[in-house]
């Protein structure tokens, strides 16, 4: 079950996009992750229409890979097929990713990001929370 | 935290970091700034990029950094790094996610009094020819077999195909063809992501801009370059579109494993790099070669269809029309170049990342026209601001690895920019000013307000200053096409 709290903002970057993500379990940082990557690309998209099914399954060498992965490919539908991927249900286990989701057509997307980068990634944990510290190529 | 006084000042325009600053680093780093650009840049993470970047294996030399930097992602944007060939590394993301984004200047006869009552309809036919924005194709409609000629061909494939002539060859850096380019490195998905964006600007930074010499700093170079006071030229700036995106993506991926394999300690991950005679550099660089022909071709083809649109709006009043090639450079790029580093001459693959190449007088890699003069460098500044012409000068080679500042640089985020402008009061403002705009988006223009960037000139007083380059033109826009 995908918690829906907001789990992200946007810090300042000088010249391409970073983001502050939270959460109180990995897959939920996952899908946070996913919606601040939505927020930053401003993507309109009629989500009570039409959708097909889309499964997406990775494996990494860490979860911080795994991250840029799910992202990167969610990028690549969002440009390359005018598709939106919201999560349906997200399973991580040890390094190994699998999320059932539904894709919707785009109407209109405000901006281009180039790349999902490894800059200083690094997903930690304090009592609470999963946070990590993505920056995105614009 | 990093401070003016840990910096030893060489000369008004100098800035060194010595190795021993960080115990990581290899290198020292060498800043080309004035004290209050220096001083500005400590508001980001550019210096700390460039100390990060400074620890890879292999460097020779310094990591050298323009003035017109700022924060990147790894690499700091304007920074540029020389590894060894024998014991070096490669790493993409010290070239960039738009390979071989760079500039083309074209110039023209057409007197800045003629344009003016055409400049509307200029701005809405280049618009119209060149396709821009998020998802444009241009319907050239490339096939798996063509776009691989145009990985291993560049700006020669456009040629052959119509797009331009052989002349325009001659005044791109490298021809517009880097050898050893291979497509069997890219992936099926990055050819696939190419095959219908060869011919388009893209978004973002990318634009077709329309501007007139305003001044003339060496009347000698400026006719050698075929710039007249007073005519327009029109500068294109954009690189390898959804293809390089992708190679260096796949790539990042991969060499997370090779820092392991090989045992390369590296402070950011972004900075993953691969021995360059490792079976892993060798691919990247090919694969690299390759999205850099695409992104040679692709300004290629958008030239020819800026020409177009000139020959629309300006055969019926003139038979001056034609557009004629200036030259065209890259300024995210990784190259294998020879250099004199502590008295001896080394080959080292130069990282470029937001920085042109600038090889001085004499230099055999400079077309015949220009061997004798220097290397044309090309800067942009912001929109609606100023951009230049530069000439490289000797002093390049011995202090920045044959290399310049690319741009403005940017100075406020774009987030700040977005808060700080409107778009539609921005077009009204430079329409005032005289300047045409043609946007696919009104939030990206007030992301690429002028005022989110540093002030061009007086990064062009650095470059200068510090004798890498000396000015031949500076240019105004008058009609700007933004994706």
């Amino acid at each position: 079950m995908i918690d829906k709290k907001p789990g992200y903002r946007e810090i300042h970057h000088t010249a391409d996009a970073k983001l502050d993500v939270w959460a109180g379990s990995i897959e939920v940082l996952f899908s946070n992750a996913l919606e601040g990557m939505y927020q930053l690309i401003g993507i309109s998209s009629n989500l009570a229409g039409n959708f097909n099914s889309v499964e997406l399954r990775f494996s990494a060498e860490d979860r911080e890979e795994l991250l840029v992965a799910f992202l990167s490919e969610c990028l690549f539908y969002i440009y390359e097929k005018r598709l939106l991927l919201v999560i349906k249900k997200l399973l991580i286990f040890e390094n190994n990713l699998i999320c059932e989701m539904n894709s919707f057509p785009i109407s209109d997307i405000e901006r281009e990001i180039k790349a999902v980068t490894y800059h200083n990634i690094e997903i930690k944990q304090n009592k609470t929370n999963f946070i990590v510290q993505l920056t995105f190529d614009l | 935290m990093i401070k003016l006084s840990d910096f030893n000042k060489v000369n008004e325009y100098e800035w060194v970091l010595s190795k021993e600053f960080r115990k990581d680093m290899k290198v020292p780093v060498k800043i080309f700034s004035s004290q209050s650009l220096l001083e500005r840049s400590f508001s980001d993470l550019s210096v700390e990029q460039a100390i990060n970047s400074s620890t890879l294996p292999g460097l020779q030399g310094s990591i050298v950094v323009m003035p017109d930097m700022h924060q990147g992602y790894g690499f700091p944007i304007g920074g540029v790094a020389a590894s060894s060939i024998s014991d070096g590394v490669v790493s993409p993301g010290g070239i960039g996610y738009d390979i071989n984004c760079g500039v083309r200047l074209l110039s023209t006869q057409i007197p800045i009094e003629m344009a003016k009552p055409l400049l509307k309809k200029l701005a809405i036919a280049i618009n119209q020819f060149c396709p821009s924005g998020l998802g444009s194709s241009s319907g050239i409609n490339l096939n798996e077999n063509e776009i691989k000629k145009v990985c291993r061909e560049g700006s020669g494939w456009a040629v052959n195909n119509g797009f331009g002539s052989k002349d325009d060859l001659l005044k791109t850096e490298d021809k517009g063809c880097l050898p050893d380019a291979d497509f069997e490195k890219i992936s099926p998905r990055a050819l696939q992501r190419g095959i219908p964006q060869l011919g388009t600007l893209g978004s973002g930074n990318h634009f077709i801009e329309v501007d007139f010499v305003a001044e003339i700093f060496d009347s000698i170079l400026a006719n050698i370059l075929g710039l007249q006071k007073e005519n327009l030229v029109v500068m294109i700036h954009c690189g390898s579109r959804g293809l390089g995106h992708q190679v260096c993506t796949d790539y990042v991926q991969l060499f997370q494993r090779a820092v392991i394999k090989y045992g390369i300690q590296i402070p950011d991950r972004e900075l993953v790099c691969a021995p360059i005679e490792s079976n892993e550099g060798k691919n990247y660089l090919a694969a690299m070669r390759a999205a850099a022909n695409y992104a040679f071709c692709n300004r290629q083809v958008l030239a020819y269809m800026v020409e177009r649109a000139f020959e629309q709006v300006f055969a019926p009043v003139t038979k001056n029309w034609h557009l004629f090639q200036v030259y065209d450079i890259a300024h995210n790029i990784g190259k294998f170049e020879t250099h004199l580093v502590d008295g001896k001459k080394i080959k080292v693959c130069v990282h470029r990342k937001g920085a042109t190449r600038a090889f001085g007088p004499g230099e055999p890699e400079l077309p015949d026209v220009y061997r004798d003069f220097g290397q044309p460098v090309l800067v942009p500044g912001s929109m609606g601001t100023s951009s230049w012409v530069l000439m490289a000068n000797h002093a390049s080679m011995e202090k920045s690895f044959g290399s310049c500042c690319h741009g403005a640089g940017r100075l406020m985020s774009r987030q700040k920019a977005k808060k700080s402008f409107r778009g539609d009061h921005l077009i009204q403002e430079l329409e005032n000013q005289g300047i045409q705009i043609q946007a696919g988006s009104l939030s990206g223009l007030a992301e690429e307000a002028p005022s989110a960037y540093k002030n061009v000139d007086e990064v062009i007083k650095v470059v200068v200053g510090a004798n890498i380059a000396k000015k031949v033109a500076k240019v105004k826009p008058i009609t700007v096409v933004k994706g």
